[in-house]
């Protein structure tokens, strides 16, 4: 089974990795068709991810483990929102669209809003004046900051100008080099994959 | 008329020109690919670098394991078909084995079911090599697809845990700084590998150690020093010095306007 998948996996990716140089529409819709089955299958495997939450936090409740009552809310929660989506109305004015704009939308706003904290406190510690590379990391966060505000602009038009350069240049060729080798690492890991070379994801073992 | 055949009696190509010099890149690498893992298999003696951030992952095992705590792993928020997560999963097998030896707990939460489903496996796979049974009633769990919504699950499992150690490798978005500064928070130690351009210098500020870019794709090849893998990471590593002198090259042709490689080889 295990050889079978792998040879499976390697010439589904010889197929796909082919077919984006060929312009035959024979081979175009073939690939059309291979990517509508991956979003299919993709889609489909949240059932998976439900099936796996609800039986872990079933069987914590049952024990009446530590922290069971987050559990709890869990299993309600999935129950009460799936039972809205199954039996209920889902267009405006349903219970499930009222859960999604009420309590859904909310929670994760204020989870997002959060991060205003967390850059507050992890600046502080990042911008220490500890070291050299600290102390011009410092000086660069303070300009760009005062270059990018508008009252920024009551020190002249220099800040601005030194603001945008370090973000145009040091900061944008940082950024391109850590893109460049993310793409080719992405495209040498595909390639092991597409070879056979990594395959852990199916066997558990490295290599 | 059948597609194919309005194809065949139009006369086009069937070949893609305009991607012609990305498909000699990838030939290219295929060949690179072949050749070194060969060579690293039947020499093993390739030298591949130390990354510092991995023998701190080796230290936070042996930690946790002193003060009897668990270590979190968190396979990052992208699908099981991205390079990143395939690393990433790379990694999990060796930190699966590494705390099993150790007898610390390791938790995975997912933010995709697919990954959880295969997280699973080699954590049993892991246990199964190792004949133990792996700690915990949650070892890979699914918490939620959405990114806030997989983070307030995430730290609320800090909370309840206080982990030793929490391992984030793979692609993380907003949800990235709100983690590592509750796992900070909670006092574990945290090492971080990321692909997420965006998403690094907050890793960087809140972990005491991190890979970035592709050394995320490097990380599986180092900890498990499988002969095939560290040939492609070599081959790789050629691969990025050849494409650097092609960078090097535009630039000095585009510069003193002598030639311009990017039209030469199909860009614009």
């Amino acid at each position: 089974m295990q050889i079978f998948l792998r040879v499976f996996v390697s010439a589904v990716g010889i197929f796909m990795l082919v077919q984006f140089f060929l312009l035959h529409p024979a081979v175009r819709n073939a690939a059309g068709a291979l990517n509508q089955w991956a979003n299919i299958v993709l889609a489909a495997s949240i059932f998976l991810g439900v099936l796996n939450l609800i039986r872990v936090h079933t069987s914590r409740i049952a024990a009446l483990r530590k922290g069971w009552a987050y559990s709890a809310i869990t299993v309600f929660g999935i129950c009460i929102t799936a039972g809205a989506g199954l039996f209920g109305k889902t267009g405006q004015g349903g219970l499930f669209q009222h859960l999604f704009e009420h309590v859904i939308f909310p929670l994760e706003a204020m989870t997002f809003a959060l991060l205003a904290f967390y850059i507050a406190s992890a600046s502080f510690r990042a911008f220490r004046v500890k070291s050299l590379n600290a102390t011009v990391m410092l000086t660069a966060a303070v300009i760009v900051i005062i270059g990018r505000v508008p009252l920024g602009q009551l020190f002249g038009q220099w800040i601005v100008d030194l603001a945008r350069f370090l973000l145009e240049y040091p900061n944008a060729g940082a950024k391109r080099a850590m893109t460049i080798g993310v793409g080719l690492g992405a495209a040498a890991m595909s390639i092991k994959v597409i070879l056979g070379i990594e395959r852990t994801y199916l066997t558990g073992r490295g290599g | 008329m059948l597609p194919s055949q309005a194809f065949a009696a139009s006369g086009q190509a069937w070949v893609n020109r305009e991607r012609m010099s990305l498909a000699a890149a990838t030939g290219l690498l295929i060949i690179l690919v072949v050749y070194y893992v060969r060579k690293t298999i039947r020499d093993r003696d390739t030298f591949i670098r130390r990354l510092e951030p991995l023998e701190y992952l080796n230290r936070c095992m042996g930690a946790a394991a002193e003060l009897g705590k668990g270590v979190f792993f968190l396979p990052g928020l992208a699908a099981i078909s991205e390079p990143s997560t395939i690393s990433s999963i790379s990694v999990l097998s060796t930190v699966a084995r590494s705390a099993l030896r150790h007898r610390v707990e390791i938790s995975v939460p997912c933010a995709d079911p697919v990954v959880q489903a295969v997280a699973a496996n080699i954590i049993d796979e892991a246990s199964a090599s190792m004949e133990q049974q792996a700690d915990g009633d949650m070892t890979a769990v699914f918490i939620s697809n959405r990114p806030f919504a997989y983070a307030a699950g995430t730290v609320g499992l800090f909370s309840r845990h206080n982990p030793a150690a929490i391992f984030y490798f793979g692609t993380f978005f907003a949800e990235s700084l709100i983690l590592a500064e509750s796992g900070g928070a909670e006092g574990a130690m945290q090492v971080a590998a990321t692909d997420s351009v965006t998403q690094a210098p907050f890793f960087i500020a809140s972990c005491d150690s991190v890979l970035v870019g592709e050394e995320l794709y490097a990380a599986g090849a180092s900890l498990s020093r499988n002969p095939a893998q560290v040939g492609a990471l070599k081959a790789q590593d050629v691969f990025k010095a050849v494409a650097a002198g092609l960078i090097i090259l535009g630039l000095a042709g585009s510069v003193t306007g002598l030639f311009d490689l990017a039209s030469l080889v199909g860009g614009n």
